[in-house]
């Protein structure tokens, strides 16, 4: 069973809880609407509580791009929004199926002990 | 952060990314927070001469290197490291013959205790002896890297380095026994030493520091195009 203790030492600790994969977490942040780098980065942030520095935005970008998961739209003034493709949103959806499977049979894991 | 520090941190990137991404990514420097970004943007420059993204990388769409590691791999990682290394020998032996003459006329051998200046002077030419197998398997594992030369010729031109490393001898005499004669010194390749211990251990040791860094170099590319 879960404790209150395990509870209470995760919210103390913010930095315990983080998650940090920035291709799939600018998969996620697109998957709502296009975005441009900034953007991102604060939606990142909201969604794992990590913010990803611009240069490792930018590394997942370019990686992603040249997979053929997002694309980039018109850009507005020197800013560009990026948008996910349909196969994109394949990755992300079956990755995060993979990871949900993950989550629930480690929590499962945890409660029996 | 400061326009002309956003600028010059993009400038660190590589041409064909800063063509794609530069307009863009400067102006997400010059509204991010500062110097506390810079660490993370110089990591991610690095990375991206290391293992470009595909697509952007001028290397990969026709560059002089790029053509000579498809058609003639054998030239790009293995004659041209052995010619690299005999140039870098050939500049330490001129480098310790110079200072024999220089700073030891009297001395039968340069390889003697010396004093004061000919320290520096003989000590370059000794550190260019020693780490230039190093500095040419290194620069074989840059070059693979970055062309994602994906054969066996790197690996092979890091063995031959790493032989050829653990196998040199730089050998002096004079001509005449007497300290008159003239000095004569050769850098020579014997298999007697490379298959002693000493030679074998060397030449490992070589091999060893130039193949872990590409394998795990490889290892971190792959990763990265996994997405």
């Amino acid at each position: 069973m879960r404790s209150t203790r395990d509870v209470a030492d995760i919210e103390e600790d913010p930095t315990l809880g983080h998650y940090s994969d920035p291709p799939l977490l600018v998969l996620a942040s697109l998957a709502n609407g296009p975005k441009h780098g900034h953007a991102m980065i604060e939606d990142i942030g909201r969604l794992c509580g990590t913010r990803p520095g611009p240069g490792t935005l930018y590394g997942a970008i370019g990686r992603l791009e040249q997979q053929g998961w997002i694309e980039p739209l018109a850009p507005e003034e020197r800013r560009r929004p990026y948008r996910i493709t349909a196969e994109g949103s394949r990755v992300l959806r079956a990755r995060l199926c993979t990871l949900q499977r993950f989550v629930r049979a480690g929590l499962e894991r945890l409660e029996a002990r | 952060m400061n326009t002309r520090l956003a600028h010059a941190l993009v400038c660190l990137y590589p041409g064909g990314w800063r063509q794609r991404y530069g307009a863009e990514f400067e102006a997400l420097l010059i509204a991010g927070p500062g110097l506390s970004i810079a660490a993370n943007v110089v990591c991610s420059a690095a990375r991206e001469h290391l293992c470009p993204a595909r697509g952007f990388d001028l290397n990969a769409t026709g560059g002089p290197l790029h053509l000579l590691s498809a058609r003639a791999p054998w030239a790009l990682f293995g004659l041209a490291p052995v010619l690299l290394l005999a140039g870098a020998y050939t500049i330490a032996s001129l480098i310790l013959l110079s200072g024999w003459r220089i700073f030891l006329p009297q001395a039968s051998s340069p390889f003697v205790p010396v004093h004061g200046t000919a320290i520096l002077y003989f000590g370059v030419g000794r550190l260019l002896y020693f780490i230039a197998p190093l500095l040419v398997g290194w620069g074989i594992v840059l070059v693979a890297i970055r062309l994602r030369a994906n054969g066996p010729w790197p690996v092979i031109g890091m063995v031959t380095i790493a032989l050829l490393g653990g196998a040199n001898q730089i050998m002096a005499a004079r001509s005449v026994p007497s300290a008159m004669g003239h000095g004569r010194m050769h850098v020579a390749f014997e298999l007697s030493s490379a298959a002693s211990c000493f030679g074998l251990a060397h030449a490992g040791t070589l091999l060893a520091f130039t193949l872990l860094p590409y394998v795990l170099l490889q290892a971190y590319r792959v990763r990265l195009t996994l997405y």
